[in-house]
């Protein structure tokens, strides 16, 4: 027997006995004290129906509503260890990156489910996951397969028509063309511009997102330049948005024929349960 | 010799090495653009790409390049002198990041204002640079005995010390987005989008330089010390003012533009003094002179080395900087 | 031409005094001795008499001006100063220093022309260092660079030199060297001198009259001979010596015998 073949009948040993541990856990019990570090998710497990087994969420959670009485426990970055285990959660939603504190919650014996940010179908797996995982997989497949037939819905609703070759800009310095930041050709935005009906001028950038330069925007010529202003505060995502500065690029189509989309709430970018609204949002803009 | 014959020599020289660079930057670049159609005036100008390429894309930021770059580089002259040491720069003061501070708060807190075509975070940082200096002069001034070197570079290291920590402390408490856009000013950035930024930076380089302009000689004393100096006829108090404020309105102003770019203030100048010696009156029109060429340099590197994406320019000065300096302290050491 | 007159000096408000009541007055063509031991306050004395610092109390005038009311350049055209070393941040050349020199007598943008060139070149070839006019300062062994020190205060055509302890740093035959360049300056481009310095030696061999410091105070003033005795030395410095004319070197000969117990 060879070591290769060796190692791929323990590894699938392994596989099954994982499987079979973490069945019968979920048979026996969906967690109950859940902490979410991620706000996505923390959306979507309002949106699955687990909202009630929430117990404390991260410092950036806003949505939905109910979470804002929650307790915060620190975020990406800060994560509050001491605030976590004496809440006693018999589950906590982390980031893929956070490593010491997966480390420590491993060691306390608390189950965490990893998050890792990807394309737009990940999302969808990772929901389906979430369902598995807190005992709402009903639930959770039916936000999926909703959320399914509202991109499809926006997919036939373009196709067939010309897809504009489009900027997708989420950051900009206020009043000039300086620090823009667009989606590149890889990620979930990406995915959601390329399902909403457009074409994206950076798809060949193998990065999620891309400082350009105006010479770039010169170059690509984007015919509509989407804009998301986002950020925190809600009143401000409302505040009239300046397009002005994007008249020094004359010779752009989007410029020229005046498609300067501004679209604003911070809702647009995030991977959860309103993505297919978003979706939607973002091809009424490049096909109104 | 005479410095009478060598003056003209070393500002022609270096004049036309810049004029070269300027001339030559804005035809390179990530796309291939053709002349003939940039200056072609049956081109209508909003169908023109190559046109708005070179004018809009290019040329203003080439000018930021040469600003910049000029006045970090005559700060650190004056900086090196002033404080008698030859490893001074206008970031050794902490005042990037004071720039920083004030560019992370105007992003952190969403400012929005504008004046006089600089946009919020420029502005911020420019306060801050002025705000570090403000500091150490105070600093240094209240020892009543003139600036000591000592405390001077001491309170710069503590000012960096405090600024960043500041830094830290505001970023914590941002966006992931907006810390990220704050990361990317701290790295340089010359892509001004258009003229007005130049514009509005203009006034304070053209004050600098005038501060600047009568001061070449009293440098050249002040490198011996305050009191031969003073001895030699300098009126020390006032040529440290002046040296002082000229140098940190250069500084603001170019931080302003293009963010803290490091290290032009020190790689520059030693490269003038290698080549010209260490007579300010030369040193220091050609370190302004040859700072713009060098950083119009380094900004070609940085758009056309990935493009599309790009390089922080504060990156490749960094790169060829670090080193530098390091080489440097092992000299003088 | 320099004069100081009840003159009482401090670093800082609130600092002891370091000089206090002293008077006294330099005419021209004189070599005065400011004899001390550290710490009497010689170097801040010369540093009122420069016009580096304003005195606390008191005044020093220089020909008949308050010194206070003067500007820099005013001063430095007609005083020049060696100080004790020069710590020099930059590679300049000793021409490039000497040519400093000229700094009082050049307008705001004014560049150096012949004139100034041939000054600063006199001054190299005054005190033996044309040689060296191309050599970096910083190269140059601690006698060399004392002397362009000393060609720079020349460039600038002063009336009075003011020298800072200047053989500390010098070894035995560049402290002669220098004892001679002095009594050259003086007796044949007539510039007054003032010397700080405890180096009994040099006091006794250049000087024509020595003002005797200790802790901020004189303690004694008058030709050099009446000055060089047992019983000034102890007061001053607290040691035992033994003073005997030297005709060969035209001068005393002072023999430390050993530390006066008081």
């Amino acid at each position: 027997m060879t070591m290769a073949t060796t190692r791929r009948r323990t590894q699938g040993l392994a596989l099954m006995l994982a499987v079979l541990l973490s069945a019968t856990s979920l048979v026996a019990q969906a967690p109950q004290r859940i902490i979410s570090l991620v706000p996505n998710l923390t959306e979507s497990l309002f949106s699955m129906g687990a909202g009630p087994q929430v117990v404390a969420v991260s410092s950036f959670d806003r949505e939905p509503e109910a979470v804002r009485t929650l307790p915060r426990v620190g975020a990406l970055l800060d994560p509050d260890v001491e605030r976590i285990l004496s809440l006693r959660p018999d589950l906590v939603i982390t980031y893929g990156s956070q490593v010491e504190l997966k480390a420590q919650l491993a060691r306390t014996g608390i189950a965490a489910f990893d998050y890792r940010h990807g394309g737009l179908t990940d999302a969808l797996t990772t929901l389906r996951a979430l369902g598995v995982r807190t005992g709402h997989a009903r639930e959770a497949e039916a936000l999926a397969r909703r959320l399914e037939q509202q991109i499809a819905a926006t997919r036939a609703r373009v196709a067939g028509r010309p897809r504009p070759r489009t900027l997708l800009v989420f950051g900009r310095e206020p009043g000039s063309l300086r620090n823009i930041y667009a989606v590149g050709g890889t990620g979930f935005l990406h995915d959601m511009l390329e399902a909403a009906g457009g074409r994206n001028v950076l798809a060949d950038v193998t990065q999620e997102s891309v400082q350009v330069t105006t010479e770039t925007i010169l170059a690509r010529a984007p015919e509509v330049i989407l804009e998301i202003r986002g950020g925190t505060d809600p009143s401000r995502a409302d505040a009239r948005p300046d397009t002005s500065p994007w008249q020094a690029l004359a010779s752009v189509p989007a410029v020229k024929q005046g498609r300067l989309v501004v679209l604003s709430g911070s809702w647009l970018t995030v991977p959860g349960p309103r993505v297919g609204d978003a979706i939607a949002r973002f091809s009424t803009a490049l096909h109104p | 010799m005479m410095v009478r014959q060598r003056l003209p020599l070393v500002l022609a020289v270096s004049s036309l090495a810049t004029l070269a660079t300027i001339v030559w930057a804005p035809t390179v670049g990530s796309t291939p653009i053709s002349l003939a159609r940039v200056f072609d005036p049956a081109i209508d100008w909003a169908s023109n790409v190559d046109a708005q390429i070179f004018f809009v894309a290019r040329l203003p930021r080439v000018l930021a390049g040469a600003l910049v770059g000029a006045a970090l580089a005559a700060a650190g002259v004056v900086l090196q002198a002033l404080l008698r040491n030859p490893l001074a720069t206008p970031f050794t003061l902490g005042v990037s990041s004071g720039a920083a501070l004030g560019a992370m708060l105007a992003t952190a807190f969403h400012l929005e204002a504008t004046l006089l075509g600089i946009s919020a975070v420029p502005l911020a940082s420019f306060t801050g640079a002025m705000l570090a200096t403000a500091i150490v002069y105070g600093l240094a001034a209240s020892q009543r005995r003139g600036l000591s070197t000592n405390v001077l570079l001491l309170a710069g290291v503590t000012l960096n010390a405090f600024f960043s920590a500041l830094i830290l402390f505001v970023q914590y408490f941002a966006d992931m987005t907006d810390a990220l856009r704050a990361v990317r000013w701290l790295m340089g950035d010359l892509d001004v989008g258009t003229l007005a930024p130049l514009a509005g930076a203009l006034p304070l380089l053209l004050l600098a330089a005038a501060a600047m302009a009568v001061l070449p000689r009293a440098l050249n004393l002040l490198t011996m010390g305050d009191e031969v100096a003073a001895s030699r006829g300098v009126d020390v108090h006032r040529a440290q003012r002046l040296a002082f404020l000229s140098a940190s309105l250069a500084t603001g102003a170019a931080v302003s533009l293009g963010g803290p770019v490091g290290f032009i203030g020190i790689i520059v100048p030693h490269l003038v003094r290698l080549i010209v010696g260490a007579d300010h009156r030369l040193v220091l029109p050609a370190s302004t002179l040859l700072g713009a060429a060098f950083l119009v340099l380094c900004d070609v590197v940085a758009r056309t080395l990935l493009a599309p994406v790009e390089v922080p320019v504060g990156i490749i000065t960094a790169v060829i900087g670090g080193p530098f300096f390091l080489w440097l302290l092992v000299r003088h050491a | 031409m320099l004069q100081a007159a009840d003159v009482s000096f401090r670093y800082r408000p609130g600092a002891p005094l370091v000089l206090e009541g002293i008077s006294l007055e330099v005419r021209p063509g004189e070599v005065v001795g400011l004899l001390g031991p550290n710490g009497s306050g010689k170097t801040s004395l010369l540093r009122l008499l420069s016009g580096v610092r304003t005195p606390t109390a008191g005044v020093v005038r220089l020909d008949g001006q308050v010194m206070s009311d003067l500007s820099r350049r005013a001063v430095a055209r007609k005083v020049a100063v060696v100080p004790q070393g020069v710590d020099l941040a930059f590679d300049y050349t000793a021409l490039d220093l000497v040519l400093m020199g000229r700094h009082p007598h050049l307008g705001l943008f004014t560049v150096e022309g012949p004139a100034d060139y041939a000054h600063a070149r006199a001054a190299l070839a005054a005190t033996g260092t044309s040689a060296l006019e191309d050599r970096l300062f910083r190269t140059l062994s601690g006698g060399e660079q004392q002397r362009v020190i000393i060609a720079a205060a020349l460039a600038q055509q002063p009336q009075v030199l003011l020298l800072d302890e200047p053989t500390t740093a010098l070894d035995l035959g560049a402290q002669l060297h220098l004892a001679a360049l002095l009594l050259r300056l003086n007796k044949e481009h007539g510039v007054t001198l003032v010397i700080s310095t405890h180096d009994l030696h040099l006091a006794a061999s250049v000087c024509h009259r020595l003002v005797l410091l200790r802790q901020g105070r004189i303690i004694g003033s008058g030709p050099v001979r009446e000055m060089l005795t047992p019983g000034h030395l102890r007061a001053v410095f607290d040691v035992d010596a033994t003073v005997l004319p030297n005709d060969a070197a035209g001068a005393l000969t002072i023999i430390p015998t050993g530390r006066h117990a008081s």
